[in-house]
């Protein structure tokens, strides 16, 4: 039988709880599609999703999402929109192999300007489909600074993935020469990044629930300094991060009374990651700033999260300001599997790729959000 | 050659088997190696050779190698 598209509405609601216990029986433990249509979109709304299905007779075999947002792109705001979730049958039953095609080449044909972010790593189904179509595949790059030596050595599970590493890994925390060499890792990348200058002028440091006009006011100024950047003002950033969500610790910089950058971190204690183990992590998840603010800004977000009893500090930036403000912070790069991915038209857009990708803002603020930290 | 000699060399060329493994019932099911990263990937190679696009429904129609040589033959 004939696949087709459909708008996941009420009507749906059974088939897709019914493909996702497929999904389930058939060993996929990772995703599940939603199983909740959307709420009616608001006219004007700049922000908004659509789910979609892909339907054969009464049964879904599998599903995407669009979700729309604006963006600056080359000094212009443009409506792209995000390809997430995509989730076919045919990851459990070979004979649905062909609705992952589908899905992609239906998401392009309803919105030509697409990307991709996350997809944990290069060699995943999905990028690997994406460089088929020849989108451009792009490596946000991951840091991290250890705020507790001894706690990082204990806990931190890539690190400890033998008998004779975790013995390591114990003893130089219980000897505390682990911590002084850690110590020594982050201050020797602060002296091999520094660059001297004249001291800046005082900052005040305040953490803030709503992002006001004074965020307008920042982002009209900023944004000439980033060539591909969600649009970062108050109305969006409220959305993204609403003021009733008391899980993001926000703070921004104020220079002679006006507010020069800001910065959304999360603290989280996870419990038996994969990766964290027990640490409490805190994340520098989103921000902005000119780019001669950023060293104070990334400054105060490692010392916020130091003083909340953060073990880690981790970060995914692209930009190229960002990224040199946190090696002269003191992080230091680490394997990244968060992929910015942009389909061919979106590319266009972006022209010329080299630079524009130098200066793309992507943080784990965009698209699917700070999930998983 | 007829489109389905050529699909069948193009897919033996990407499954990496012997095109005389092929026939036209060869389908996902009946290939370990063809999975949906390499569905699409057959999709594109057979669109870049036959210099054809085809709809996310046509795509939806290449359930086998016979199919997708038919398909070829109705949009020529």
């Amino acid at each position: 039988m004939a696949i087709s598209i459909e708008r996941f509405d009420e009507a749906w609601v059974p088939a897709v709880k019914a493909f996702n216990a497929r999904l389930r029986a058939g060993g996929e433990q990772e995703f599940d599609f939603p199983e909740v249509p959307p709420p009616a979109e608001l006219p004007q709304q700049r922000i908004f999703q659509r789910l979609h299905l892909a339907c054969e007779g009464e049964h879904v075999r599998g599903g995407f999402i669009l979700r729309w947002q604006d963006f600056w792109i080359n000094n212009q705001v443009q409506s792209i929109a995000h390809y997430r979730l995509p989730l076919s049958e045919g990851i459990v039953d070979k004979r649905y192999a062909r609705v992952a095609t589908h899905l992609l080449r239906s998401a392009l044909k309803t919105e030509p300007l697409l990307f991709c972010l996350g997809m944990g790593g290069l060699g995943r189904p999905l990028p690997q489909m994406l460089k088929a179509l020849r989108w451009v595949l792009h490596e946000v790059p991951f840091y991290f600074h250890v705020l507790r030596g001894n706690t990082f050595l204990r806990e931190v599970q890539p690190l400890r993935a033998s008998p004779s590493r975790r013995r390591t890994m114990d003893l130089a925390a219980q000897c505390g020469l682990g911590h002084l060499a850690l110590a020594a890792l982050h201050v020797g990348q602060r002296w091999k990044r520094h660059t001297p200058g004249k001291p800046g002028r005082p900052v005040e440091v305040e953490a803030f629930a709503e992002f006001g006009p004074w965020a307008d006011d920042l982002w009209r100024r900023a944004r000439k300094h980033y060539a591909v950047c969600s649009v970062r003002n108050s109305d969006t950033l409220n959305q993204l991060y609403p003021p009733d969500d008391r899980r993001f610790v926000r703070i921004r910089l104020m220079r002679d009374g006006y507010p020069v950058g800001w910065i959304v971190l999360l603290d989280t204690q996870m419990s038996e990651h994969k990766q964290f183990g027990n640490m409490r992590v805190g994340t520098l998840v989103d921000g902005m700033a000119e780019p001669g603010e950023l060293d104070k800004l990334v400054a105060v977000a490692i010392q916020t999260l130091k003083l909340r009893g953060a073990h880690l500090a981790i970060s995914n930036q692209a930009h190229v300001d960002w990224r040199q403000s946190l090696e002269r912070c003191g992080f230091i790069g680490g394997p990244s599997n968060y992929i910015f991915a942009c389909s061919p038209q979106l590319a266009k857009l972006m022209e010329p790729l080299v630079g524009s990708l130098e200066r793309l803002h992507m943080t784990r603020g965009d698209g699917d959000g700070p999930i998983h930290l | 050659m007829s489109a389905f000699e050529t699909v069948r060399t193009i897919a033996a060329d990407l499954f990496q088997v012997a095109a005389a493994q092929l026939s036209e019932s060869s389908s996902p099911e009946t290939l370990q190696q063809w999975d949906s990263v390499q569905h699409l990937n057959l999709v594109t190679a057979i669109e870049e050779h036959f210099s054809l696009c085809f709809e996310p429904e046509e795509i939806d129609q290449m359930s086998d190698l016979g199919a997708i040589a038919q398909l070829i033959d109705a949009k020529q």
